[in-house]
């Protein structure tokens, strides 16, 4: 064992996880010790903000971003002092919900999230924007050392959500995703619950997400004033402009989003690892079948099902592995299934077998998760104290990876075969090419 | 029901020597890709599922994979609208090899086609793609000629080093910074030599995207065991001048690099000036799992900043190594709050049965986080003999101490706090008693109801009576017995005097029933 001054050089190739691992991620990652580094040391100003004041940019102000931002300017320590969206009209409307809140005329709107980024006075950014968007804004932040909160689910690509969390990682900044369900007491209830062996040796968990709609080819239309159509495309393939192609459609249409099965599993899915203990590895197996729509403008997968295998050793509450079915024909939430009882779990539901589980207390000597009462409380909490937050983005980049991983072997119709260490696919180049996608120039996923 | 083309006869016709039977049996693939050679946005679907259909058979099938590639090739060259061209492209992206090269290549040097291009070229793994984006490259304009470079970087093409290099000190910032990241995703020897050539002619506004390719070549580098060059390319990077977020990294991979230094550089970062690198600091002692190094960092404690020791303390508290608790025991008489509470959080991994009494005197000396952190230590501390030292403190200590060890006695679940909980019930103090009956009604459990009810005939008619009814409305319900529960009831309410001992008997009766129906 290594001792102060008396280690061995390292002569040998490291694999990545362990140059991760070596290099801090994984354990603060895993456990929530803060990990990071003052607000005040990373800013270009290198101020300290006055009463730990936090001031924010909001990017991406639709239904989800302003609902964020209004969240934010809840709590007193925050200060919205700039919007950005690429449509004037949302980007106004919470500009006007930021003044009113303060009684001013102070909060800048923002057509372009890199000037808004080049700003000087900012110590955290909320990141709200279609899915094919939510890489190139929050590297860029994360490079300006901004702390960020970031809308779900991770990533586009297996490829992006990798390089999105090394970023983070070597940036040192606190990222918050928008998996706000572990914030919730009964979610982490029925995790403890699973985690303390109460059910058993796990065999399955069925996530149950919903079914995704279909919409009928529709018509090329003129931009509508005041939307930079382009901007909104950004890094997507070009396509011409129809209105259920953007804002809430995106995430039914392959080119920005996964459809249903990214929105939600990037909850559920994130919950099925939070309980399992799997948050920092994957399946090694994934096959399913998923009915995607033969025409029509949207074309992410409607029903759809698939199993991942999980090995002996992934789970510390599996140890002969398990198998997790995700699928939009099941109940909604996550079920945990073990050989003593089960926990199922979703929004406003925790259910057990035997009844009685679901109250029982976790005691001083179990195994406790992370306690967050409020999602954002947590994060500017997190700012604060730099410790890393209940939602760190490599367990976002792997909850998405399970339905990523999903989307793929159903689009090509055969099992797929899955590293989580080095994050390929075994002996299958063409589900590889599947892992990223070129983005339309000049955008880029820097590293 | 999802329409399918099973082609696998047509396939096998392919294979087979008779010529006149291939011919026949690309029909349908020919068929298949004209219809969408008129595609547009807006129309039906339906005639390219067909052709996807195809595509994911030809995956399994090399024959049907070459002719669907050689038909896609033909429909890119012909006069088929955009639509249709980049449709072929998403199914070449994935099927595509050296035969569909040339024919992307072309569209890769019209402006209007040339994202499209580059989406099957990135993905297909072969050199010739490699070669198609180089040789592109020259000849196109400066939207495409970035996008081209992008390609090259993500491919990690090693062979286009030298093309790069000169870009990256091209006068275009946009184009120069295109190359710098595209040479740092690379990331070999030769790029790593690129880059730090250009690094002392590049303009002031890419010394940053030059910082980053390197850390990613020096990473990768680290990676590949070349550990020695990649730590002298880290510390270069460890400077002051360089903003703080490559500092960062310079520190993670030097870390990594430099094992046999690394504890040293870590306690050196924690005792120095700049707080950006306390947290990585501390995310390092991870690297350094043993007992040793447990003593070496917690040694420094009071040498440090207190922004360093608060993270520190965070830090030992969620390594458990015990090691640390006398260092972090002296930090609880820290003058800075912030630190204070920093070390009453990591006791609450760290400590003993002496401690669980520093931390109960805490929460009964001081308010606000620091008060809360205290309890949450004292509730969460996991020695043995913590329960012991509880229940002492419920029978020796007084008001505000023993208070903070009843409310722990509650939260830790100690079952065998009951008879001190009971003495405290009857304290003189309502104060005391209330805590205690809170305390027993939280653990309350089969067999207490008696006890329970015999509280509650000698509870003062006080601020305290409502919570000894608690306790025995709680002691009720969990009483599994329910004839024998109704009999104690029964017999209570017979000896009851008072009116509201009655009533507060009868309220306990009511309840019951209400949670039956």
């Amino acid at each position: 064992m290594n001792t102060h001054g008396k280690g061995k050089s390292v002569t040998t190739p490291l694999s990545r996880r362990t140059f991760l691992k070596r290099a801090g991620l994984a354990s603060c990652a895993a456990t929530g010790f803060p990990y990071i580094v003052p607000a005040s040391a990373l800013g270009t100003n290198g101020t300290v903000a006055p009463s730990n004041r936090i001031v924010m940019g909001c990017i991406g102000t639709g239904s989800q971003g302003t609902g964020n931002m209004e969240g934010f300017l809840g709590f007193r320590e925050v200060q919205v002092v700039a919007v950005c969206d690429v449509d004037r009209a949302h980007r106004d409307r919470a500009k006007d919900i930021v003044n009113a809140r303060y009684g001013n005329q102070d909060c800048t709107p923002y057509n372009d999230f890199r000037a808004l980024l080049a700003r000087d006075d900012l110590d955290a950014v909320s990141i709200a924007l279609p899915d094919h968007w939510h890489a190139i804004p929050a590297i860029a932040a994360a490079k300006k050392g901004l702390d960020i909160y970031a809308e779900k689910p991770l990533a586009l690509t297996i490829h992006e959500g990798r390089v999105m969390s090394d970023m983070v990682r070597r940036c040192g900044v606190v990222w918050q995703t928008g998996s706000w369900q572990r914030s919730q007491d009964h979610f982490r209830h029925a995790c403890e619950l699973v985690r303390n062996g109460r059910i058993g040796a796990v065999h399955t968990v069925e996530v149950g997400l919903p079914t995704g709609p279909t919409c009928d080819p529709q018509p090329e239309m003129p931009v509508p004033d005041g939307f930079d159509y382009d901007f909104w495309l950004g890094p997507a393939p070009w396509a011409p402009y129809t209105k259920e192609r953007c804002h809430w459609n995106f995430r039914w249409i392959l080119d920005y989003s996964g459809g249903q099965l990214t929105d939600w599993a990037a909850h559920h899915c994130d919950i099925a690892n939070w309980g399992m203990g799997t948050e920092y590895t994957g399946p090694i197996a994934v096959e399913g079948r998923g009915e995607y729509p033969r025409d029509g403008l949207w074309n992410a997968a409607t029903n759809y099902r698939f199993e991942c295998i999980y090995p002996k050793g992934a789970s510390p509450v599996a140890p002969d592995g398990f198998t997790m079915i995700v699928s939009n024909g099941l109940r909604g939430g996550a079920k945990f299934i073990g050989a003593d009882g089960w926990v199922s779990v979703d929004r406003g539901h925790l259910e057990t077998d035997p009844p009685s589980l679901k109250d029982a207390v976790i005691g001083p000597r179990e195994t406790r998760l992370y306690v967050s009462k409020n999602h954002a409380r947590n994060f500017l909490d997190c700012v604060r104290t730099r410790a890393a937050t209940i939602t760190p983005i490599e367990a976002a980049h792997r909850a998405i990876t399970i339905a990523h991983l999903g989307n793929i072997a159903m689009q090509l119709e055969r099992k797929v075969r899955w590293n989580p260490e080095t994050e390929q696919f075994v002996d299958d180049p063409e589900a590889d090419r599947m892992r990223s996608r070129a983005m339309r120039a000049p955008w880029r996923l820097e590293a | 029901m999802k329409k399918r083309f099973t082609l696998t006869m047509m396939a096998l016709a392919l294979t087979a020597q008779a010529s006149q039977a291939a011919i026949a049996a690309m029909e349908p693939i020919h068929d298949a890709v004209a219809r969408i050679a008129g595609y547009r946005f807006g129309d039906s679907r339906e005639p390219l599922t067909v052709v996807e259909d195809m595509a994911r058979e030809a995956l399994s099938n090399d024959a049907l994979r070459e002719a669907l590639t050689a038909a896609l090739v033909d429909l890119l060259g012909s006069e088929a609208t955009y639509e249709s061209k980049d449709f072929a492209c998403r199914q070449l992206a994935i099927i595509g090899g050296p035969a569909a090269v040339p024919a992307l290549a072309a569209l890769l040097r019209i402006p209007d086609t040339a994202d499209m291009a580059r989406y099957a070229l990135q993905a297909i793994p072969c050199p010739e793609a490699n070669q198609a984006l180089l040789d592109a490259l020259g000849s196109v304009a400066e939207p495409v000629q970035i996008g081209i470079i992008n390609s090259l970087g993500e491919r990690r093409d090693a062979a286009s080093v030298a093309m790069l290099a000169s870009y990256a000190m091209a006068s275009d910032p946009a184009l120069a910074e295109a190359a710098i990241h595209a040479l740092g995703k690379i990331g070999n020897t030769a790029a790593l030599d690129a880059l730090l050539s250009v690094q002392p002619h590049v303009a002031p506004v890419l010394r940053r995207a030059v910082a980053d390719a390197l850390i990613l070549c020096a990473e990768e580098l680290a990676i590949a065991g070349e550990t020695h060059r990649a730590a002298t390319v880290f510390e270069s990077l460890f400077d002051p001048a360089q903003p703080a977020t490559v500092r960062i990294a310079a520190f993670q991979g030097l870390v990594v690099s430099r094992p046999d230094t690394a504890l040293m550089l870590l306690i050196d970062v924690l005792t120095g000036a700049d707080a950006a690198l306390y947290g990585p600091a501390v995310a390092a002692l991870s690297y350094f799992p043993d007992t040793d190094a447990t003593k070496a960092v917690a040694h420094c404690l009071g040498k440090m900043a207190p922004d360093a020791q608060e993270m520190l303390l965070y830090g030992l508290g969620e390594r458990g190594d015990g090691a640390a608790l006398k260092s972090v025991v002296a930090m609880v008489g820290s003058d800075n709050q912030e630190v204070r509470i920093a070390a009453l959080t990591a006791l609450g991994s760290l400590g003993d049965g002496q401690t669980a009494h520093l931390l109960a005197r805490t929460a009964a000396q001081s308010e606000g986080r620091e008060r809360q952190a205290a309890r949450n230590s004292l509730y969460a501390v996991q020695a043995l003999c913590v329960d012991t030292t509880v229940i002492r403190g419920i029978r020796r200590e007084k008001a505000a101490l023993r208070i903070e060890y009843i409310r722990a006695a509650s939260e830790r679940g100690i079952k065998d706090a009951k008879p001190a909980l009971y003495r405290a019930a009857k304290a003189r103090r309502v104060e005391v008693r209330n805590a205690a009956y809170r305390a027993l009604t939280n653990l309350a459990g089969d067999g207490d109801l008696n006890v329970a009810l015999s509280l509650l005939h000698a509870a003062k008619r006080d601020a305290g009576f409502a919570e000894a009814e608690k306790f025995a409305a709680a002691a009720a319900a969990r009483t599994r017995n329910t004839e024998a529960r109704d009999a104690a009831l029964d017999a209570a309410l017979k000896t009851a005097k008072k009116e509201h001992l009655k009533a507060a008997i009868q309220r306990i009766r009511d309840g019951l029933a209400t949670d039956r129906n």
